[in-house]
């Protein structure tokens, strides 16, 4: 096959996840899902209850949109309302902290696979001779 | 003598993209360390990357998913599974990225609506990535290790064959001399 042509099959691939985000994105349950999750996660907890409550954050009392708040994860001055931007965004070396949680996140990802793996694999190797001397 | 040598170019070419990406992937997931506008560029050249890692280990996704139902091993499956969802990840980062771009999409003149819906699938799937990036490296822990040693090997026995080698171009330089 033609290099051109893979190129081609993987960009169709990644259009294809593309287009399921934006059909996702269309689906009223699944998109108010995410976007609660990403409030929840970066937002005043008790603030954002209290919309649920009283209704969507478009519509509430004090909302998300207009709220300055503490705006997102590590962001000093942000909000989520629609044309502001997302805060400071200056590069500093503060971030090195970022990098480190995500090394150790993935260091224990691998660890607990090795374990695992080898724990499964030496009860692997004991079974043949278990059933061996039976 | 060339074809011997190129499985191991092939390896080594291997090893540097997927290291570059890696450390690349580290960056991109600390917008505060680079700033916005690496994070951007830095994660669409790994979109590039990402294609071009695929083209490099084309002939084993084609071989796997002819197999897949037949007669392929259950890791290789567990990796095409992984493979495919770590390709589904790497698309979201990068759609939801490009849907709530600052710096590069607007630099070329198209900026989208802000929406909370792509930051928190944004968010969502770099999470996912994390985990499923960890099972991929840890998948190919054995061949990551062993390629790194052979490489190394090979480099420190290149540098011991051209020490050795001194001794005796000096010795025989000296001899010269001394006839």
């Amino acid at each position: 096959m033609k290099l051109v042509t893979r190129i081609l099959l993987i960009l169709a691939a990644g259009l294809l996840v593309a287009a399921t985000l934006f059909g996702l994105s269309q689906a009223n349950t699944i998109s108010q899902l995410i976007e609660a999750n990403a409030h929840e996660g970066h937002g005043e907890r008790g603030a954002f209850t209290e919309q649920t409550v009283e209704g969507s954050h478009e519509e509430g009392e004090g909302s998300f949109a207009s709220r300055p708040g503490r705006g997102m994860r590590g962001r000093p001055e942000g909000s989520f309302g629609e044309g502001g931007n997302h805060g400071n965004w200056e590069p500093s070396l503060a971030g090195f902290t970022n990098v480190g949680v995500t090394l150790v996140k993935i260091g224990a990802i691998i660890a607990i696979f090795t374990l695992v793996t080898s724990l499964w694999n030496k009860r692997q190797r004991k079974q043949p001779a278990a059933g061996g001397s039976a | 003598m060339e074809a011997k040598r190129t499985p191991v170019r092939r390896t080594t070419i291997n090893l540097l993209i997927d290291g570059a990406m890696f450390l690349a992937f580290l960056v991109a997931t600390a917008p505060h360390l680079s700033g916005l506008a690496i994070h951007e560029w830095l994660s669409l050249a790994l979109g590039v990357a990402l294609i071009t890692h695929l083209l490099l280990h084309w002939n084993w996704i084609v071989q796997v998913a002819r197999r897949f139902f037949g007669k392929a091993s259950w890791t290789a499956r567990l990796n095409y599974l992984l493979n495919s969802l770590l390709f589904i990840a790497f698309s979201t980062i990068i759609v939801t990225g490009i849907m709530i771009s600052e710096v590069a999409l607007p630099f070329i003149g198209i900026s989208f609506a802000r929406d909370a819906f792509w930051l928190g699938l944004h968010r969502m799937a770099s999470d996912a990535t994390i985990v499923i990036l960890g099972l991929h490296i840890a998948l190919h822990w054995n061949w990551l290790v062993n390629t790194t040693r052979r490489l190394f090997a090979r480099s420190t026995r290149k540098a011991g064959t051209s020490v050795a080698t001194q001794p005796v171009v000096a010795a025989s330089r000296s001899q010269e001399r001394t006839s």
